[in-house]
């Protein structure tokens, strides 16, 4: 059964529609301004929705922040809606975290994956040699490392 | 892990082999052992086991977490196998989900060995437990 799970959506005001009714009046787009955002979906149970982490994120124009409660719900985002990225926090589930990274690319390779820990460099350099996934984030990532994540993913051409 | 001769059927149709290389690509340029980190890719295009046409493709710029850069870069130039030295399990797995074969030819010292050893069906098919932490014999990747 899927988990609950709530949407931060940034930029939900007027100026978005307004953008979105000129994109299909000028240039014909039928797809609305809101899919273009990429989904970043956050399984870290222990994050306050009000964090600046998640409040930079969110307030991010591109993107589109989902937060979910359960791993089950994750990989059910993961297979119908290829995010741009998971953001997983290490402990949010009674699996190990690099099995659900393995879950993930099982599903969808394309996924990017980020975790947030504690580990030492040496630890997690070992643990995630060869899953492709971003540097780790602190415990508790600030708004500041939001910024840089975002940073990260445009170098990546993730919003490109 | 599957066998060598498994490719055997690919060689009756015509097919895209991607091959890392060292500059300037090419039959006799060095195997690349880093696929995402290569200098440039040959990319050989084989018909009935033989070899048509070589040229070469540029690689995309790579940096930490970008290595499904390389795997689109490579299924939008139609490639449908690589040969590859080193590799994660996370682009192994892009590369198979995009429908392109990766096959093992770390100790190939030149691309063309590496091509002729894949058409003569010598290469073993790259899987998990040879990836960098499969928990197989660790290689550089």
């Amino acid at each position: 059964m899927a988990g609950p799970y709530f949407q931060v959506t940034a930029k939900t005001n007027a100026e978005t529609v307004w953008k979105s009714v000129v994109l299909q009046a000028v240039f014909g787009y039928t797809t609305s301004y809101f899919t273009m955002k990429k989904n970043i979906v956050l399984f870290t149970p222990s994050l306050n929705p009000a964090s600046g982490f998640i409040t930079t994120l969110s307030d991010d124009e591109d993107v589109r922040v989902t937060t979910v409660a359960t791993a089950e719900e994750m990989l059910r985002l993961v297979r119908e809606e290829s995010p741009a990225l998971v953001v997983l926090e290490e402990g949010a589930d009674a699996r190990k975290a690099f099995d659900l990274v393995i879950d993930i690319l099982s599903i969808n390779a394309m996924v990017n994956t980020i975790m947030i820990t504690a580990m030492d460099p040496e630890s997690w350099h070992e643990k995630s040699e060869g899953l492709g996934m971003l540097e780790p984030l602190p415990v508790p990532p600030s708004a500041t490392d939001a910024r840089k994540l975002l940073a990260t993913l445009g170098r990546l051409g993730v919003f490109t | 892990m599957e066998g060598p001769h498994e490719n055997m059927e690919q060689e009756e149709k015509d097919m895209i082999i991607g091959i890392p290389s060292t500059q300037p690509g090419g039959l006799d340029a060095r195997f690349g052992a880093h696929f995402g980190h290569c200098d440039l890719y040959t990319l050989v295009e084989a018909e009935n086991g033989e070899i048509k046409e070589v040229r070469t493709l540029p690689n995309v710029p790579h940096q930490q977490g970008g290595c499904l850069a390389p795997v689109q870069h490579l299924a939008d130039n139609g490639v449908d196998v690589l040969l590859a030295g080193g590799m994660g399990m996370r682009p192994l797995m892009g590369f198979n989900q995009k429908g392109i074969d990766v096959y093992f030819a770390a100790n190939a010292p030149t691309v063309g060995v590496a091509v002729r050893a894949f058409l003569a069906g010598n290469l073993q098919k790259f899987t998990q437990d040879l990836t960098c932490g499969g928990g197989g014999q660790p290689i550089a990747g």
